[in-house]
């Protein structure tokens, strides 16, 4: 898995390297820009990008316009955009249109090395990442709106896992249960919901962002 | 020459029905009583409450009267603006403000003196234009009047004397119709002087006090966050520190257990730390304004409860500053009629009118709103007065709450953060 960097904060920046390089992972490029960004990604061809979503020269939403800029040049490059807040908005954003290999996260979840790491190989996969942030965010207060209301608690924690882009493993372990008991949880949901059945982990994921609203 | 002539005999008689005039008779017919008795009235309240004064009583009965003087003055306003369509803007309202600055209201005193100085005027002004319009018409018909009346006393007893006298009647209807114009225009001059908005001085005044307002509201504001900072983020990283100190003191005395727990506290108060800083940042500028209030005012209701419907409809995007201010006063709204109201539905509505921008939160709780008392309308009122901004509050008990505030598009100040 190849990696670009692209972050302003050169404290960051550093520590995002050392950290992933630690862990056995390629970072091909780390660089401070947007313009320096797509020359990396030229150059190196990379699976996945993570960036910032403010960058010079405005500082506002650089690296969200430049993340689907790549992703309308190099279709199944993972973009895992990386923000000091999260916004719905952005994440909707990112999102429409194709949510395959897409991630959306707060800094701090670097903290937690192991998920951060799975998050972006799920990204460079073609999978997902939000960060539950987000997707607290996305549930909150809309529940009638999109039918969660029948969903039992754990089928709830489930779809809110789901949301956030965790495979059927991923859930089991964050859950602790069985891979079929998520597997029985993730069909109801799909039947109290009413959404397509679709294969693939991946695939479901972004049924269930669709009916969020999201992508 | 000759039809010069018949148009000033013309305008003689058939000056009194014209729009205008009949405008100043009105004037001059409706104003009579209400000059007369609110001037008296008012200068017998006034002396009353001046003796009263040297006791608390007095200065209540006083802000009453000014009170009571603002909305004659508005009746006053309201009798020009219908029958001679000059339109007087009213002065600003005084909101709730103290006793003190309630008695010392330039703007109640002008109205006062207006008041006043109308009392004679109104007197004059129903002499000239009803009392010897009168007169007028029972002379110019004289000989009408000779003519039916064969008895009793009569001024002139022939045709060329009754003639005479319509000569005058039309002379006496001519000086009405002058002076009365004339009069008409003084009680013009007093009312737009005093009964109108503040002249500039006051404005200087407002603008000073404004000013001084928008200062401490920065001042307050930097106060807040450096208090924030102190106690939030930057004790955390020392205590981090130390945390980190002491884990590698246990590193080294090969206690790695003992590390392993002192790391793991330092790496909770660094995830503190950081959600501390981004609702800090959030308070101070929420990134989503860069897109737009739309989209700012959006994210932030996303999930309020109760629901919050926000519709935005702006032909051009105001300035940063307004927008900055339109989006605070917004938010502080939402969160005053999500703590207090009891609503279940709330709706917050911005939209242009002119060169305003209008931002109005509307709840169906429990109404009974009012500002001051820690409501925190005031401190609203005071973040925006240094904008020229205003605020309006429409809540009755049983609801709905309508609080809208009004903004100038471009604001004073106007460089992009």
């Amino acid at each position: 898995m190849r990696i670009v960097i692209a972050e302003d904060a050169v404290i960051l920046r550093d520590g995002l390297v050392q950290l992933l390089t630690d862990r056995g992972l390629a970072v091909a490029a780390a660089v401070g820009d947007v313009e320096s960004l797509y020359a990396a990604v030229a150059e190196h061809k990379p699976d996945v990008v993570v960036l910032d979503i403010r960058m010079p020269p405005t500082f506002t939403d650089e690296g969200l316009r430049a993340a689907v800029a790549l992703r309308a040049q190099r279709p199944g490059l993972g973009v895992l955009l990386f923000s000091q807040y999260v916004e719905v908005r952005y994440a909707t954003d990112l999102l429409t249109g194709n949510a395959a290999g897409v991630g959306y996260l707060l800094k701090e979840r670097v903290i937690a090395v192991d998920d951060f790491v799975d998050a972006l190989r799920r990204v460079a996969a073609g999978g997902t990442a939000l960060d539950p942030e987000v997707v607290s965010r996305l549930l909150a207060g809309r529940r009638s709106q999109f039918g969660l209301e029948s969903l039992s608690p754990r089928e709830r924690q489930v779809l809110d896992l789901m949301a956030q882009g965790h495979t059927n493993a991923g859930i089991a372990q964050a859950l602790v249960i069985s891979d079929r008991g998520v597997e029985k949880h993730v069909s109801s949901i799909f039947t109290k919901l009413d959404l397509p059945r679709t294969e693939g982990q991946h695939r479901r994921v972004l049924a269930v962002l669709r009916h969020l609203g999201v992508g | 020459m000759v039809t010069r002539g018949w148009r000033v005999v013309g305008g003689v008689l058939g000056a009194p029905f014209g729009r205008r005039e009949r405008g100043e008779f009105g004037v001059a017919l409706l104003g009579l009583l209400p000059g007369v008795f609110g001037g008296l009235l008012t200068l017998a309240l006034l002396a009353a409450g001046a003796v009263l004064s040297v006791v608390n009583i007095g200065l209540l009965v006083l802000v009453v009267v000014l009170g009571g003087v603002r909305r004659l003055g508005g009746f006053h306003r309201g009798l020009l603006g219908w029958l001679l369509q000059v339109r007087i803007a009213p002065p600003p309202r005084e909101g709730r403000i103290g006793l003190r600055r309630r008695l010392t209201s330039p703007d109640s005193w002008r109205t006062v003196a207006y008041v006043l100085l109308n009392t004679p005027l109104s007197v004059l002004l129903f002499a000239v234009l009803v009392v010897l319009r009168f007169y007028g018409y029972a002379f110019l018909t004289y000989p009408l009047w000779w003519w039916l009346v064969t008895d009793g006393d009569v001024l002139a007893d022939n045709w060329a004397l009754a003639f005479g006298a319509s000569v005058v009647g039309i002379v006496v209807l001519g000086l009405s119709t002058w002076g009365g114009s004339r009069l008409v225009a003084l009680v013009l001059v007093a009312a737009r002087a005093l009964l109108g908005p503040a002249p500039l001085s006051a404005r200087v005044r407002a603008l000073e006090e404004t000013r001084g307002l928008a200062v401490a509201d920065s001042a307050a504001a930097l106060r807040r966050i450096e208090r924030d900072l102190h106690d939030g983020a930057q004790a955390r990283l020392v205590a981090l520190a130390m945390s980190l100190t002491m884990a590698r003191e246990k590193l080294d005395e090969q206690r790695p257990d003992q590390a392993r727990s002192l790391i793991d506290t330092a790496l909770r108060g660094a995830e503190t730390a950081i959600r501390e800083l981004r609702e800090l940042v959030r308070g101070i500028h929420p990134p989503m304004l860069d897109l737009g209030l739309a989209e700012a005012l959006e994210s932030m209701v996303a999930d309020n409860t109760p629901p919050v419907s926000v519709d935005v409809e702006l032909r051009q995007r105001p300035s940063p500053a307004i927008e900055t201010i339109a989006y605070f006063c917004a938010t502080e709204l939402i969160t005053n009629a999500t703590r207090h109201s009891a609503a279940d539905e709330i709706t917050v509505g911005v939209r242009q009118e002119g060169e305003r921008l209008v931002v109005a939160v509307r709840d169906n709780g429990r109404g009974g709103a009012v500002i001051g008392a820690g409501s925190g309308l005031v401190g609203l009122v005071s973040r925006i007065r240094p904008v020229d901004g205003d605020l309006a509050l429409d809540s009755p008990r049983g609801g709905p709450t309508t609080v809208t505030v009004r903004l100038p598009l471009a604001g004073l100040v106007d460089n992009p953060a």
